[in-house]
């Protein structure tokens, strides 16, 4: 990646880094840094939508394994839970606290718990494309910053032609070869960015309509219960 | 970012670009180089020699100018030098008649003191206008005069002794000369030099048989006795003049001391004079592009010459002249003509081209073509009808 785009005559890359402009060096350190942080940002994230979509997976698996709910909450509640099962959790801590205080009202408890699978969902997918920002801007932004790079060092790099007065191309080269290798950097960081981004963005929204699409039958399922437990309310006090 | 086994992230990243830097840092370590396409640049392709001959040449070029009157002489030289003086008896005698020579004289100025050592310096500025050739021997050789004051005589009996190369002789040679500082009269001082003359012979011993050393110093003996009579008057350079008229090879050798070092050639005599003075230098040779001009202001001329109303003939001939030139153009001895013509018809052409070459006798070569003279004066001249129509 680096080494296609910085050939140039007797000048290792150590040398084209230390060589140049301390502008240019300021964005290739900088851009070094973006691309670290990028990297980091990729792999964390795909582990952890990863470990999201399995955890999904298993918990449909006991969601719709016939067993009772109750018993579903009583062992999820008492660990960390994340995606579908924080939003069963929740929904069921909603679901048990509408019940806690018999004459509730039934009335609201659709609503309210419509409205914390939503909270939930986002507070899930949030978390799943923290950062994901992160890696847009890079990708958007990465070459421009490679290219002023580049083009700051081949000013100074023309500043100095006109200086020394030598136009020879082994006078001019190493400097282009500095610039050039900001712009390098840039698109070194800059396309892995963009193209994580895109799968992740892909698999964080597949999540989410994961999410969504359960929260929906959830509720539905939940709103069954409470008509269910309306009408024998009503069966009881007629 | 917290740094967590669930999310490994900033050290994998780190680590990966860590080790993607330390990768192109190894390939970046050296840039394949483009391969060097030569531009192709017009040559003319000259020998080492010719090289330095061209710039000998050059370098001597503007020094030069002023000689033309002595190149006049050197150019008569060579045609009537009779013989090159051989190598080898040069290097062998050459030394040693001249430092004799002197030494005669110095003590025939000084006549009355004994020690030469103190009247070295006195005689030397004579000596100096005189001989300028060799300058060096002067000073060193009175010293070993003086000390061995007797031993001519041991000397005389010594060349048994030599079985080595005849050098030794040399310092013998030398000896001999303190007995004659004693003696004042010149004639004793002319024995000397036979019985030097003799200590040499002895010593190449195997070479030269008595009789003929005898007959040397006879002719020696006369030789020093005219020596003598001028040498009153003039100085060691009429001395070594009139000396060599008696032994004319050794003498001459004895001057040409640097140049026997040498290939004794003709053409060297004539190149030493052209180029400014360096016994080392090499006759100028003319460059190509100077051929080329010289040949132009020949061809002028002789187009000029040359009336030639020749009827086209079926065979295609050029006469070939063959010209030898004086150093100022004119023609020495008659052009000769190399092919003659079997066919009848064309003789007229080659008479016309012999005609052509005695019209413009005195030919006019530029004087930049002196210095070469040795290279032009020499030709041979084609005349061909079509070339010189134009």
């Amino acid at each position: 990646m680096e080494g296609q785009l910085g050939a140039s005559v007797e000048v290792s890359l150590w040398s084209m880094f230390w060589g140049a402009h301390f502008v240019v060096k300021l964005v290739m350190v900088g851009l070094l840094v973006a691309s670290i942080w990028c990297w980091a940002i990729i792999i964390n994230k795909t582990i952890l939508l990863q470990r999201t979509s399995k955890a999904m997976d298993k918990f449909e698996e006991s969601f719709w394994s016939g067993n009772s709910l109750e018993e579903l909450y009583q062992s999820l509640s008492t660990r960390p839970t994340i995606a579908m099962a924080s939003l069963f959790v929740a929904a069921m801590k909603e679901w048990k606290r509408s019940f806690a205080n018999a004459g509730a009202a039934f009335m609201g408890l659709q609503a309210r718990i419509e409205k914390v699978l939503d909270v939930s969902i986002a507070r899930e997918v949030e978390r799943l494309e923290s950062q994901l920002l992160v890696l847009a801007s890079v990708a958007s932004a990465g070459p421009f910053v490679g290219l002023f790079g580049t083009v700051w060092g081949i000013m100074t790099s023309f500043r100095s032609i006109a200086a020394s007065k030598n136009t020879s191309l082994a006078v001019v080269a190493p400097g282009i070869a500095e610039a050039l290798f900001a712009t390098a950097i840039g698109l070194f960081a800059a396309i892995p960015a963009l193209i994580f981004y895109n799968i992740l963005q892909g698999k964080v929204a597949r999540s989410q309509a994961r999410m969504e699409s359960f929260a929906d039958e959830f509720s539905s399922i939940l709103s069954r219960q409470i008509d269910h437990h309306v009408a024998t309310e009503r069966d009881r006090a007629a | 970012m917290k740094i967590s086994a669930t999310e490994p992230g900033v050290i994998v990243s780190g680590l990966l670009h860590v080790g993607i830097l330390l990768a192109t840092l190894v390939v970046f370590s050296d840039a394949p180089q483009f391969d060097n396409l030569q531009e192709s640049v017009p040559v003319e392709v000259l020998t080492d020699k010719q090289f330095n001959e061209i710039t000998k040449g050059g370098k001597t070029a503007k020094a030069p100018a002023p000689q033309p009157t002595k190149v006049d002489k050197v150019a008569d030289v060579p045609e009537p030098k009779p013989s090159p003086p051989k190598p080898q008896e040069a290097k062998v005698d050459v030394p040693t008649p001249p430092p004799s020579l002197r030494r005669i004289e110095e003590p025939e100025e000084d006549d009355d003191e004994e020690d030469v050592k103190p009247p070295a310096p006195a005689p030397t500025p004579p000596q100096r206008v005189a001989a300028l050739p060799p300058p060096r021997p002067q000073p060193e050789p009175p010293k070993p005069v003086a000390r061995p004051p007797d031993p001519p005589k041991a000397e005389a009996i010594e060349p048994p002794k030599p079985p080595k190369p005849p050098e030794r002789p040399k310092p013998e040679v030398k000896a001999p000369a303190p007995p004659k500082v004693d003696e004042k009269s010149k004639v004793d001082q002319l024995a000397k030099l036979l019985e030097a003359k003799k200590a040499e012979d002895n010593a190449k011993a195997a070479a030269d048989a008595k009789a003929a050393a005898d007959a040397k110093a006879a002719a020696s003996a006369k030789a020093a006795a005219d020596a003598k009579a001028a040498a009153a008057r003039a100085k060691s350079a009429e001395a070594s003049n009139e000396k060599s008229k008696f032994d004319p090879s050794s003498i001459s050798k004895a001057l040409s001391k640097d140049s026997a070092q040498q290939k004794p050639s003709t053409g060297r005599a004539v190149s030493q004079t052209a180029s400014i003075g360096s016994s080392t230098a090499n006759a100028p040779r003319m460059s190509p592009s100077l051929w080329g001009q010289l040949d132009g202001y020949m061809q002028d001329q002789y187009k000029q010459c040359w009336t030639y109303l020749g009827l086209g003939s079926s065979q295609k001939y050029v006469p070939q002249i063959r010209v030898q030139f004086n150093q100022n153009g004119s023609l020495v001895g008659q052009p000769e003509l190399l092919n003659k013509p079997s066919d009848p018809n064309l003789r007229s052409l080659a008479e016309s081209a012999v005609r052509a070459v005695k019209k413009c006798d005195p030919l006019r070569i530029p004087a930049q073509y002196a210095p070469y003279y040795n290279e032009w004066k020499a030709r041979i001249l084609r005349f061909d009808p079509e070339e010189m129509a134009g």
